[in-house]
């Protein structure tokens, strides 16, 4: 039977979708959603900080440091998103030694949500990546690699939904190409599949029957190539259409700000990536707005600003 | 009232309407992680005993060296070693090896102590995890790589060439510039780096083998055959005899 309590929720979740909450407190309307997404790219195996030998990074990094962040902005935000984007493996010899299997104990410790796999992440073998999953408790999100005929089969999704809250959040992933940057014995039978064809698709898929309210992609694909026709964070997002963020690696780069490119509907996408090692997390905090609308509006910019 | 609220609960029914949560605003931070907030016990015990096992591996002794070897000017007999190493280990990843070169700039020691050599110095030596290509170079590609600074100001090392009273052997044999050559070489050099860009449109072959696992596997035949490794000559440019 329905309680009093749960039948004023619902009513209540149904009147602020409707516009119309009362002037009554009791019915007020629930309050906006807010997610903290925190994002890292290309630790490549960096468990430990940087070695004080007098460089440019000594000191930096760190999973147990890192940890110390995520930890304490867990505590003050309800509703935290932490994302992968590729190249976990390769760069200590930790890697040298026991082939990502500390990487993904600590990652899965620090409650990872996802990753998307880096072409480094090829470099045991596919066979040992996905053998190394087994350490892993969160998925790999890979959609333009076809893992049919390898052991990667059934050990990767095309796309995820994370509901935070009211939020639904779709989260797809896009891998380099393979072919001439990665030994083929390494990555086998993976087939690539064009990256923009790819997330055309995925984008369109979660919004509009997956009814996504926000959709992440995890790209490994690089920040940008200039002239160079090769596919690209900046260019992907300037021919896409729905994707909101993309969360980037592969050409380490230390974007000191999100770049914000307009899509092809002129609708702004928000690109993000921070460098690599985990000198740095990144994080962008999204607040939302209630619409009431049979289709996503779709046409509003986020103001993007500096967190104060 | 509340029978009001059902009407438009069922208006939204049959329109489908829903509720979106529009993103509004996006507010970016990047927070450099570094001790000063620091450190997470339980990930630091997580890491804890594979980061002992990783020092101790570092710490293993797996081979030994006759005589210090140094990176002077010119050609000189680390950079010697290290050619050496790596034309063993491709002949171990790759049906046919010629010769091997090694780029002043991709070995780091200074000199490599004679005595005992462990993992971990192997690791300062080489940090980069360079690959071991193996490349069919064309006989005047390898003619022009001669004849180009980094040979004859030794920048790069080599080793299974000989230049002897002018003439130059390849594995011993007298070199025909009409005749292909197998080379092992850093994916970086073989991509162009170093000014190599003569070999980047060359037909390579990788075993995703790295270079200083060439150098360890190189280190540790030796002291199977219970061999210190004994320095190498450093006349393979201008041999006079």
């Amino acid at each position: 039977m329905q309680s009093r309590r749960t039948f004023i929720q619902q009513t209540t979740w149904l009147l602020g979708a409707a516009g119309m909450a009362p002037s009554t407190g009791v019915l007020a309307a629930p309050a906006q959603e807010k997610l903290v997404l925190l994002h890292t790219n290309d630790v490549h195996s960096r468990l430990d900080p940087f070695p004080m030998d007098g460089s440019r990074n000594q000191g930096l990094g760190g999973v147990a440091q890192r940890m110390q962040l995520i930890k304490q902005i867990r505590n003050e935000n309800k509703h935290v998103l932490l994302l992968d984007a590729g190249d976990i493996f390769q760069g200590t010899p930790y890697f040298n030694f026991f082939k990502g299997e500390p990487e993904m104990k600590a990652m899965s410790a620090m409650g990872y949500d996802a990753a998307t796999m880096g072409n480094h992440d090829f470099d045991g073998g596919i066979d040992n990546f996905a053998k190394q999953l087994e350490h892993a408790n969160f998925p790999v999100i890979i959609s333009n690699y076809k893992f049919t005929a390898t052991s990667m089969q059934g050990n990767y999704k095309p796309y995820q939904i994370f509901k935070k809250g009211r939020i639904r959040i779709g989260v797809f992933g896009l891998g380099i190409e393979l072919e001439g940057l990665v030994p083929k014995s390494l990555y086998q039978q993976t087939i690539y599949h064009s990256p923009q064809d790819v997330a055309d698709e995925m984008a369109l898929h979660l919004r509009k029957y997956e009814k996504c309210d926000l959709i992440i992609c995890l790209s490994h694909l690089g920040f940008d190539y200039g002239k160079n026709p090769k596919i690209s964070d900046v260019s992907l997002a300037a021919a896409s259409a729905d994707i909101d963020i993309i969360i980037g690696g592969h050409t380490h780069t230390f974007l000191n700000e999100p770049r914000v490119v307009a899509n092809k509907a002129g609708r702004q996408v928000i690109i993000n990536q921070v460098g690599w090692g985990g000198i740095y997390l990144g994080r962008i905090d999204i607040e939302f707005a209630d619409v009431h609308k049979q289709k996503f509006a779709g046409t509003v910019n986020m103001v993007v600003e500096q967190k104060s | 009232m509340l029978k009001w609220y059902l009407v438009m609960l069922s208006v939204c029914g049959i329109m489908g309407c829903r509720t979106w949560h529009q993103p509004t605003r996006a507010a970016w931070q990047r927070s450099e992680v570094n001790n000063a907030s620091g450190k997470d016990s339980a990930l630091w015990h997580l890491v804890a005993p594979y980061r002992d096992s990783v020092s101790e591996s570092m710490e293993t002794v797996i081979g030994q060296l006759a005589v210090t070897l140094s990176k002077t000017a010119g050609e000189n007999t680390l950079g010697n070693f290290v050619a050496d190493a790596l034309l063993f280990g491709a002949s171990t990843r790759y049906e046919q090896v010629d010769l091997a070169v090694m780029n002043r700039g991709g070995y780091r020691l200074q000199e490599l102590p004679a005595g005992m050599i462990t993992v971990g110095k192997v690791y300062e030596l080489m940090p980069f995890d360079n690959l071991l290509f193996c490349v069919a170079v064309p006989g005047n590609t390898i003619s022009s790589m001669m004849s180009s600074p980094n040979f004859s100001q030794a920048e790069w090392s080599v080793s299974g060439l000989n230049i002897l009273h002018g003439s130059v052997l390849i594995g011993g044999k007298p070199f025909h510039a009409d005749s292909t050559y197998y080379l092992a070489i850093s994916d970086y050099l073989a991509e162009g780096g170093d000014n190599g860009n003569s070999m980047q449109n060359l037909p390579r072959q990788n075993a995703g083998y790295l270079q200083r696992d060439a150098l360890i596997d190189y280190i540790k035949f030796h002291a199977k055959q219970g061999n210190a490794i004994a320095e190498p000559d450093t006349n393979r440019l201008n041999k006079k005899q």
